[in-house]
């Protein structure tokens, strides 16, 4: 039963979010109270992900591990960033709401900006390094790559590679795109097949 | 035993150190970025799209004044992304409100929230938008999937109060504007898949225009979409949001004259300066502020810049590298 009840409150939900999308009926009774549920419902998925972290790095503290250190970092930007944001929400005029609001622009903003940034510096090291035309492929994806560069800041007597760029971008790049993405869509719902029918498990764990 | 000639060019130049390259992919950034360089560019017809429909939603509501249409935008980014994707957030507030469309907007992302609500403040300024008339930004747009939906309906059962703490039933735009049957165009802006969501959803079931604004990276997997029709627009990377911002600035000169610093400086001359609730923005410029609101008409075409000879930098080595690839491998077979 134990492995029971969760497939077939499954079954049930999927055969209630089918009938939701083909009737109209059911949309116009039971989509709002349906949303609301979820919304509800999910608000525990963060419950249970600030357990889990907090677990993790508690266990990584008790056991000395030897990346400790961060996990002292990640408690303390954890509980720092919470206090003050909540009281700041509800003293909209006091300091707490400075210092919150101080805490993303100048610490959250940069800290995020700058680990996309070091992209550049990686993509510069990997063109060098690995962007070969070994292969006839390899050939066709660096000059299609080189061209679209080209293009995406193509000005004056360049501007031909900016043409070709967008034919590349609107012709091949769109049917292999719309390749991937249907055999994607296909996967996907014979994935939801499965777990609605009970045949794929695996979300239940237990390692069966 | 054959020994190998370390001292061939080719395997000099393959033996280039990481922090060289590096080093000089910091010059080749920054001294567009210190020098102020700033690159126009062509506009493609996925961004003009995205424009003519905004302005037919213009002309709608000037046929309709007393059913105005919004446009609702989705911050879906955060401050990884935001050196893509803010201008383009600049560039779509300064159309709406240079053309007074009512704009109604949530960040999907929690780390997105803050940046979308200051982005909009900011743009609302320097057009002297009244917060909860003009515009409404109601937050954390959170479980994603849920909240489109709940725009199809009432988005005020879904989010009770904004994210300034307003109840959303007192803001007057909501009163008037709350689903997606007075919502003439959705744009989403993000680094992630959630455009892809927006049209299953907003597209897809309730028949939406949506329009994208994604990073350079993103921005192939959309295409498909805009063939199709269920996007009409796409701003890709900064070189999009650079398109937009030229048409946005066209117009802005067309109808705030071609001085924008003495249109800034007189904006909030004899207006009822109470309708403006300082918590959002104070009615009054600063020069320093009006320095900044200036620069950040440039942002996408300062930032296409450093693109630019990153991209030719980025080239440069591709080719080098190659030539010394292919000229060991020649000497290798010999």
């Amino acid at each position: 039963m134990k492995r029971q009840l969760p497939v077939i409150i499954t079954f049930i939900f999927a055969v209630i979010g089918i009938l939701l999308q083909i009737s109209p009926i059911m949309q116009d009774r039971f989509i709002d109270p349906i949303n609301s549920w979820i919304a509800s419902i999910s608000s525990f998925a963060v419950i249970i992900g600030l357990a889990s972290l907090v677990r993790h790095h508690a266990t990584k503290i008790r056991r000395k591990h030897k990346d400790q250190f961060f996990s002292f970092v990640t408690f303390t930007a954890l509980v720092v960033m919470a206090t003050v944001s909540i009281i700041g929400y509800y003293h909209p005029n006091s300091l707490w709401k400075d210092f919150a609001d101080n805490l993303y622009r100048h610490i959250m903003v940069p800290l995020n900006a700058t680990m996309f940034a070091l992209l550049a510096f990686y993509i510069s090291s990997a063109a060098y390094r690995a962007f070969r035309a070994r292969t006839w492929l390899a050939g066709t994806l660096l000059v299609s790559g080189f061209i679209v560069m080209l293009g995406r800041v193509a000005f004056g007597p360049l501007m031909i590679f900016g043409d070709v760029t967008n034919w590349l971008m609107l012709i091949p790049n769109t049917a292999a795109m719309r390749g991937i993405m249907i055999g994607v869509g296909l996967g996907m719902v014979a994935t939801a097949i499965k777990i609605m029918l009970g045949i794929e498990r695996s979300y239940l764990g237990g390692g069966e | 035993m054959m020994t190998k000639d370390k001292n061939t060019w080719y395997d000099k130049l393959l033996a280039i150190p990481k922090p060289v390259i590096y080093i000089i992919m910091f010059f080749v950034v920054a001294l567009p970025v210190l020098f102020k360089m700033q690159v126009s560019t062509y506009v493609t017809d996925e961004v003009q799209r995205i424009y003519d429909h905004m302005e037919q939603l213009y002309q709608y509501n000037q046929e309709n004044p007393e059913n105005k249409k919004a446009i609702f935008i989705a911050f879906d980014y955060d401050p990884a992304t935001m050196a893509e994707l803010d201008p383009m957030a600049f560039a779509t507030l300064r159309h709406a409100f240079l053309r007074g469309i009512p704009v109604i907007a949530w960040s999907g992302l929690p780390t997105g929230v803050d940046l979308g609500e200051q982005d909009m403040h900011l743009i609302a300024k320097d057009y002297g938008a009244v917060y909860g008339q003009d515009y409404v930004f109601l937050g954390y747009g959170y479980p994603f999937v849920q909240a489109i939906i709940a725009l199809a309906t009432d988005v005020k059962t879904f989010f009770a109060s904004d994210k300034a703490g307003n109840d959303t039933r007192d803001l007057p735009l909501l009163k008037n504007i709350y689903n997606f049957n007075r919502i003439g165009l959705v744009f989403s802006m993000s680094g992630t898949s959630y455009p892809e969501s927006w049209v299953t959803y907003a597209n897809g079931l309730y028949g939406k225009m949506v329009v994208t604004g994604s990073t350079a990276v993103s921005a192939a997997k959309y295409y498909p979409f805009l063939q199709t029709n269920q996007m009409i627009g796409l701003m890709g990377g900064l070189k999009g949001a650079a398109e937009y911002e030229q048409l946005v600035e066209r117009l802005e000169k067309e109808l705030n004259g071609k001085d924008t610093r003495a249109y800034m400086e007189t904006l909030y001359d004899g207006k009822d300066l109470s309708q403006y609730n300082t918590a959002y923005y104070t009615p009054e410029f600063t020069s320093e502020e009006i320095q900044l609101s200036l620069a950040r008409r440039n942002t996408a075409r300062q930032g296409m810049a450093p693109q630019a000879t990153a991209h030719f930098y980025v080239i440069i080595l591709i080719i080098i590298g190659n030539i010394a690839y292919f000229a060991r491998m020649r000497n290798n077979k010999r």
